[in-house]
């Protein structure tokens, strides 16, 4: 059972589930909750690993004295209960998922990117409102575009079609600029 | 070529709803293998939050009172300046008129995405405002998509196992995955 959550009175069963809009008996709130079997589901606690009993068998790399029940994923690793990480179908050891944190190998554990190819974009476009900042932003344009052409983008795949655009919009401004002081040199040798 | 290299094989998928930040910012949920990814995007960075579907405990969209609120101001100042464009100086016939039809057009607008909600979901151990389903419509559409695919991971609830379960509370955004763009307020703040 779960509370509404603007008056945080208990739901009746009738408005869990209905999947539709009902009133919360309390304040009238429409709300609908959807609720599912993982509510239901005790928390399965650490677990302890079991302890070696006899000689011959496996113990855990980092818990000798602890039974080996799964090899690492990554290293290979013999790993007790407590030190096996699930993660996507895979078994872990804390120190490969760490470097796979660290080092990005784990797209699942990433939790922030910067795209370059927005920035360039963003950086190209709207400079243009205040046009002589263009003759610092092109270039810089320029180069985040070549720099990090190869980097990863969003965690969501898409096109280098913000690098395309960014590359050509500030290409076009700062043959623009060339053309102005190409225009002004012979005035001011003159 | 490099507009190719989206995979054809797409692993996320868009759900329905985005919602803009004040100024900046932007959240988007898409629906991936086992997980929905919830983005939170603001020049070119983003911050990425994932609830796997193993793990939903609950899925509860409350109607709110914004979308109204919105309507009544938005109604205001189209009168306002409908008034203002037939009665006032007539010099100012244009600038009146043009307010007055934005006025109207956003007024439509908002109409037309309908009733504003408040979308939470549960986990064990979290509780997270999904910024995105903001719109009662598009909630309700997601949530009619991600129930099979949820119920597939974690089985159906039956109405009898309603009554078993002990009463969970749905607190306020867990401290440690609150929103980002009002930890970097509170941030800037101090």
């Amino acid at each position: 059972m779960i509370n509404c959550t603007k008056c945080q009175s208990p739901l009746s069963n009738q408005a869990i589930n209905a999947h539709s809009l009902v009133a919360c008996p309390q304040c009238r709130a429409v709300l609908r909750a959807d609720v599912y079997p993982a509510l239901y589901r005790p928390s399965p606690g650490n677990p302890p690993g079991e302890t070696i009993h006899m000689g011959k068998e496996a113990g855990c790399f980092y818990h000798p004295r602890k039974k080996a029940t799964v090899p690492c994923s990554a290293c290979g690793r013999f790993l007790c209960a407590l030190c096996s990480i699930a993660l996507d179908g895979q078994h872990l050891c804390p120190q490969c998922l760490e470097i796979g944190k660290t080092k990005r190998k784990i797209e699942n554990l990433e939790n922030r990117r910067t795209c370059y190819d927005t920035i360039a974009l963003l950086l190209a476009t709207v400079p243009i409102l205040i046009y002589w900042v263009t003759i610092v932003t092109a270039p810089v344009t320029i180069y985040l575009t070549l720099r990090y052409w190869k980097f990863p983008s969003s965690i969501i795949p898409r096109t280098k079609v913000r690098f395309v655009f960014a590359f050509i919009i500030a290409g076009l401004q700062t043959v623009g600029w060339i053309l102005i002081f190409s225009s002004l040199l012979p005035l001011t040798i003159s | 070529m490099f507009l190719k290299d989206a995979p054809q094989n797409r692993e996320y998928r868009k759900l329905p709803g985005t919602r803009k930040g004040f100024m900046v910012g932007k959240f988007t949920l898409w629906q991936g293998r086992d997980h929905l990814l919830h983005i939170y995007s603001r020049f070119g960075v983003e911050d990425y939050k994932r609830f796997y579907l193993s793990d939903i405990q609950a899925i509860v969209a409350r109607r709110t009172k914004v979308g109204s609120v919105q309507n009544l101001i938005l109604g205001f100042f189209l009168c306002l300046f409908a008034l203002a464009a037939i009665s006032v100086d007539r010099s100012w016939i244009l600038f009146h008129g043009i307010i007055a039809a934005a006025m109207l057009v956003l007024l439509v607008i908002n109409l037309l995405r309908g009733p504003t909600c408040e979308t939470k979901l549960m986990t064990a151990v979290q509780t997270e405002k999904l910024h995105s389903l903001h719109r009662l419509k598009n909630a309700s559409r997601v949530m009619d998509r991600l129930r099979p695919i949820i119920e597939q991971v974690q089985g159906t609830l039956k109405p009898t196992d309603l009554n078993k379960a002990p009463f969970r509370r749905i607190d306020d955004e867990t401290p440690h995955h609150r929103n980002p763009a009002t930890t970097h307020k509170k941030a800037r703040t101090r």
